[in-house]
């Protein structure tokens, strides 16, 4: 097409008829306004670089303005004659009318950024592919392996904390100041493919009930295990005094070593199994032994606990349960992980055992972990206590009066003010931070 | 030893309907029929409106650059004429619509191309011709190569190729004229001599005579008509064609006209050519004299042409409307219509409608490829 | 199984071919009884007679031209241009019309069209018989480019080229012509046109190239250190290149030089390296390198060598790459 077009039928734009042409003079008006005009009648002549030429009427139509007079120049692309049917804008919007048809326009949103937060349990048996190359080279820009060539580094050597185990600048900084997490680089191998990056695990998946078209409500039964675990729910809120204590544990470590664990076993190691390490590894000392008690109504009193049986509440297609571990004081943090990982899964298949749904001292829920920070968490009752962790988060981690940015893991401590006081309850709470602060203490299990 | 004469020749002008309307019975006997005189007037009128509508739209912004074909539409139905359509090929430029038409092609299209849309170079099936093209003077070797094809086929079909004074200067008329002789090619070079290259006068564009006798040095046929006049067309069309049939290779025929139009719509001729110039020629228009003939043969008169004329408006808008409704072309067709199958990383193209790699393999950011605005 | 050099086995393919397919049609200066100034359609001329095998005036965009118009009617036309430097007289009908045509008719008219050329320098010739020009094709839409430098490759690579049913320039190195004999089967087979060879495997650093350089770098891999195992592409087909071969090599090597005779500036290099830059950017443990020629024309023969690419320069680049 020669030119604008314009989205209104009523307005002619002039067009370029010479092969971009700018511009051109009017040299007279041909009709007047008022007059009825056929498609093809010249309207009007005018003057361009290259030729003195008719502008002829695209339509029939009655003219209702014409715009200019002899003498004036008047750009390609603006309004020219306005047909009767139309209104037409000043001259200084009219660049409003004159709308260029024009393919499809690029998008210019541009989605979050989806890296993996290290959820503290990760969905049970997902495809987290890949975290770092199949034959043990290392992935990195050029600039990186040029730090760690001048760092007197084998990058090879260097986990990497990257997209898809990238060896960042980060790493290569760590690892020269002898802080980061190293590995024997494996024998090479041939790489099939480019390296594939994690994946975020998607959030668990929730019985949506859309309101049918044309109904204003949509009922949902109550009953089943819904209703059950509604009414343990009910329960504990009426007897137990809830309070709770929050916090954030700053894991940029933890997760540096739980990488080079998952790196070295080959199995997923996620932020979970290192809380319930802290958790059993502080409840199993004296001064926070209230914490891993239970309740015990019929005989009005309260049982502390030497093991700890630690309840894993567990997202499932039917809600809330809760698998125990028994004896998870005596497991390491792998063992942890295998242990939450198996028992997570036959819940949520339900092949779960009823024992295994029994026995807990203590609870520990990520529930709350694909959004949120704090919560006010619910007492797996009888139990006295439950830790609740929200999503890791990048955050502002100040010490000694110097800032970074670290990965924060936020935790809410609930218990029960019948038998916790709040001085024990962030205490061992700031406990459990210090562990997760410092993580290789955790990786021998809290009782041997 | 005395001199001898190593070669002469001479070339023939012929003229049997006149601007004025005289026939010359004896030459002009059996070579069109009355029937087929009205049909090309018909055919001369619908494209001379065509043709002012087309500047019409070209003028209120519908459509892109346009060349005239004004004054020069007698060349083109005189010659197509002696042709078979679907069998003989015609190869173009862009002046003889009126030719493609009889051949086959189907109006609009012709608008379609000039409105920016290669689906008006796609030519249908069963019709042969080329496309037009832009590079002038270089499609005369194409003739040369698919009448070398019919010949060697046995088909009997010849290849009509039409071109302007100007293409004549251009090296690869020289070899399209030189390779369809020693290839005997059954080639017919119907040379449109319009006086104008844009606004280069023949006078200027070469210092020969006629454009007629640069066919003798190729050794070929070669003869000198009044452009204007269908007659005189058809009668050195008719001789071409049965050369051309029989295997005695190409022939050249200079047909005299003249462009009334400008050059292009980008074009104003008044910037350079003589007024009283135009005038004359406008005199010598094919449409005055023919309709002279037909009236002169009573079978024609005022109320048939303004008959005609009203149709040929009512034809002229369908096919403007035919040529504005279509679709608007495929994006995917840029990089379809490339080879018979479009190449990996043309396909990753036309995908992803990116060049810039990161956007074709988005994983290697961690983001969506919806997240970076995939096409459409 | 016959030994065949290149100019046999481009004569058998050429043979093959227009026995089994009437419409394959040879043009050029010299291709008749004279048998092509390479010798390479020696025989033609009598076996299939003047009408299939055509000596034509001295005209390149003539015979090209001509040829095009045989393709747009159904014949296959394998018209010759005797020497790479007289393809610019060419170019306006190779790039504006046999490049050109499927997209300006929608298809419509298409131009089945094969154009063999010798090209590349090392036969002492004077100027425009050395020349490398693939790259001006290769950035031409529309149009494929290929060149084989061996015997068994060529044959395959032609009957394709013939059978493709989009315009296809054919290089063929000259100076390889006679220089080098392998075993080529007399039955008929193909190579798909964009395909690359992986010439030799290794694992350590990946050479790519096509036409006669693949010989030095042949000669540069037999000089390399017994520890270093070097992965060896031949492209084969200029454009479309296989970049899936090459960027499989690159990740898995993480080095990359790239041998062309042809000038550096925007010779193919520039593209290949580019490309690698993208696919392989983290994989790389070097820049990539490119052992071309430079960027003057090709000297007259006394100093041809000092141009040509060399093993030794094309070793220095491997050197090089390696101890980055």
């Amino acid at each position: 097409m020669a030119g604008k077009v314009s989205s209104d039928p009523n307005i002619f734009l002039l067009p370029d008829i010479g092969e971009g042409l700018q511009e051109a003079e009017l040299v007279k008006w041909l009709v007047s306004v008022g007059d009825t005009v056929e498609e093809g009648q010249d309207m009007a002549e005018v003057e361009t670089d290259k030729a003195l030429a008719e502008i002829p009427s695209p339509r029939n139509g009655v003219i209702k303005e014409l715009r200019g007079s002899a003498g004036d120049k008047i750009q390609v692309g603006d309004p020219f004659v306005i047909y009767e049917g139309g209104s037409a804008p000043a001259n200084a919007d009219s660049k409003q009318d004159a709308e260029l048809v024009d393919p499809q326009p690029p998008s210019d949103d541009v989605a979050a950024d989806e890296k993996d937060q290290g959820t503290v349990v990760g969905k049970v048996g997902d495809d987290l592919v890949g975290a770092s190359s199949a034959d043990g080279k290392a992935l990195a820009t050029p600039a990186v392996r040029r730090m760690a060539r001048d760092a007197g580094l084998d990058i090879n050597t260097v986990v990497g904390t990257g997209l898809g185990g990238r060896v960042t600048k980060k790493d290569i900084e760590n690892a020269a100041a002898g802080k980061g997490a190293s590995k024997k680089p494996a024998a090479p191998a041939r790489r099939e493919t480019t390296p594939v990056y994690d994946t975020p695990a998607p959030a668990p998946k929730r019985e949506v009930m859309p309101i049918p078209a044309g109904q204003e409500t949509v009922a949902i039964p109550f009953r089943g295990v819904r209703r059950k675990i509604a009414e343990r729910l009910r329960h504990s809120v009426n007897n137990a005094v809830h309070f709770t204590v929050m916090d954030e544990a700053d894991i940029t470590e933890l997760n540096i070593l739980r990488k080079k664990l998952s790196a070295a076993s080959g199995e997923k190691v996620s932020p979970l199994p290192f809380v319930a390490s802290a958790i059993c590894n502080v409840m199993s000392r004296d001064e926070f032994r209230a914490l891993n008690a239970t309740v015990d109504d019929a005989n009005e009193q309260i049982v502390q606990h030497r093991a700890v049986h630690l309840g894993i509440a567990a997202d499932t297609d039917s809600g809330l349960m809760v698998p125990v571990i028994k004896d998870c004081d005596g497991l390491g943090v792998l063992e942890i992980g295998r242990e939450v990982a198996r028992v997570a899964r036959a819940a949520r298949d339900r092949s779960i055992g009823r024992d295994e749904l029994m026995g807990s001292t203590f609870t520990l829920s990520n529930v709350g972990s694909h959004a949120g920070r704090f919560a006010t968490p619910i007492i797996n009752y009888p139990e006295v206590g439950i830790l609740a962790a929200g999503r890791g988060r990048e955050g502002m981690v100040v010490k000694n009066g110097m800032f970074r940015v670290g990965m924060l893991l936020p935790l809410s401590l609930a218990c029960d003010h019948r038998v916790v006081d709040g001085a024990t309850a962030a205490l061992a709470l700031a406990e459990i931070i210090k562990l997760l602060e410092n993580p290789e203490s955790l990786l021998a299990p809290a009782r041997s | 030893m005395p001199k001898t004469t190593a070669y002469t020749a001479t070339i023939e002008y012929v003229s049997i309907l006149d601007e004025k309307g005289n026939f010359d019975e004896k030459l002009g006997k059996g070579l069109i029929t009355d029937e087929q005189a009205l049909d090309l007037y018909e055919r001369m009128t619908v494209c001379r409106q065509l043709d002012e509508f087309a500047f019409k739209l070209q003028r209120s912004g519908r459509m892109g650059t346009y060349p005239q074909n004004k004054g020069q539409e007698a060349a083109a139905v005189g010659t197509a004429l002696a042709l078979n359509p679907g069998k003989d090929w015609v190869v173009p430029s862009y002046r003889e619509n009126a030719a493609l038409f009889m051949m086959g092609l189907p109006m609009h299209y012709v608008l379609q191309y000039w409105m920016g849309d290669e689906r008006g170079s796609q030519i249908p099936e069963g019709v042969k011709m080329t496309p037009l093209s832009v590079p002038i003077g270089t499609h005369m070797l194409h003739a040369a190569g698919i009448g070398y094809a019919e010949k060697i086929r046995g088909t009997k079909n010849v290849v009509a190729t039409y071109f302007g004074d100007g293409a004549t200067s251009e090296g690869d008329f020289h070899e399209a004229m030189n390779f369809a002789s020693v290839l005997k090619s059954p080639v017919i070079f119907i040379n449109q001599n319009n006086s104008w290259a844009i606004s280069v006068p023949r006078a200027k564009q070469m210092a020969s005579e006629t454009v007629a006798q640069k066919a003798l040095a190729y050794g070929m046929p070669t003869v000198r008509v009044d452009g204007n006049d269908i007659f005189a067309v058809k009668y050195a069309m008719d001789e071409a064609v049965k050369r051309a049939r029989a295997g005695e290779g190409p022939s050249f025929i200079e047909a005299v006209t003249y462009r009334l139009g400008d050059h292009t719509t980008a074009d104003d001729a008044r910037r350079y050519r003589d007024p009283a110039e135009v005038e004359a020629w406008i005199a010598r228009d094919p449409l005055i004299r023919t309709r002279k003939y037909l009236e002169a043969k009573k079978i024609w008169d005022q109320s048939k042409d303004d008959t005609l004329q009203e149709r040929a408006k009512t034809i002229v808008k369908e096919v403007v409307a035919t040529a504005e409704g279509v679709s608007k072309p495929e994006v995917d067709s840029i990089f379809n219509a490339m080879y018979a199958e479009p190449h990996k990383e043309l396909v990753t193209q036309r995908e992803t409608m990116r060049t810039s790699s990161l956007g074709k393999n988005p994983e290697q950011v961690g983001l969506k490829s919806e997240a970076l605005g995939t096409r459409h | 199984m016959a030994t065949l050099n290149l100019v046999q086995a481009i004569n058998l393919a050429l043979q093959q071919e227009m026995a089994k397919d009437d419409r394959v049609i040879i043009l050029g200066e010299d291709v008749g009884p004279n048998g092509g100034v390479f010798r390479v359609t020696e025989g033609l001329h009598a076996q299939f007679g003047d009408n299939r095998v055509i000596d034509t005036p001295l005209a390149e965009s003539g015979i090209i031209g001509t040829a095009i118009g045989m393709a747009m009617n159904g014949l296959r036309p394998v018209p010759e241009i005797q020497f790479e430097g007289f393809l610019g007289p060419a170019y306006d009908q190779i790039v504006n019309h046999a490049a050109r045509s499927r997209s300006r008719s929608r298809g419509a008219i298409t131009v089945p069209l094969t154009i063999r050329v010798p090209v590349g320098g090392g036969i002492h010739a004077p100027e425009l018989h050395s020349d490398s020009p693939e790259a001006i094709y290769a950035h031409s839409p529309g149009i494929k480019v290929v060149m084989p430098t061996t015997p068994y490759d060529a044959k395959g690579l032609l009957i394709s080229a013939i059978r493709d049913p989009d315009p296809v320039i054919f290089f063929e190195p000259k100076r390889v012509y006679r220089s080098f004999r392998e075993e080529v089967p007399e039955d008929e087979y193909t190579i798909p046109i964009g395909e690359a060879k992986v010439v030799s495997e290794g694992d350590d650093l990946t050479v790519v190239t096509w036409g006669a350089s693949l010989f030095q770098c042949i000669e540069a891999l037999d000089n390399a250190p017994d520890d270093v195992s070097i992965e060896l592409i031949d492209l084969r087909t200029v454009d479309p290149f296989d970049m899936e071969t090459i960027a499989a090599s690159v990740e898995k090597t993480g080095r990359c030089v790239v041998v062309h005779e042809a000038a550096m500036t925007c010779g193919l290099g520039a593209e290949i390296s580019s490309r690698v830059q993208e696919r392989c950017f983290l994989n790389l443990l070097a820049p990539v390198q490119r052992v071309t020629g430079f960027d003057t024309l090709m000297p007259y023969y006394k100093l041809e060598n000092e141009y040509l690419v060399n093993a030794k320069r094309v070793g220095m680049a491997i050197k090089e790459t390696l101890a980055y």
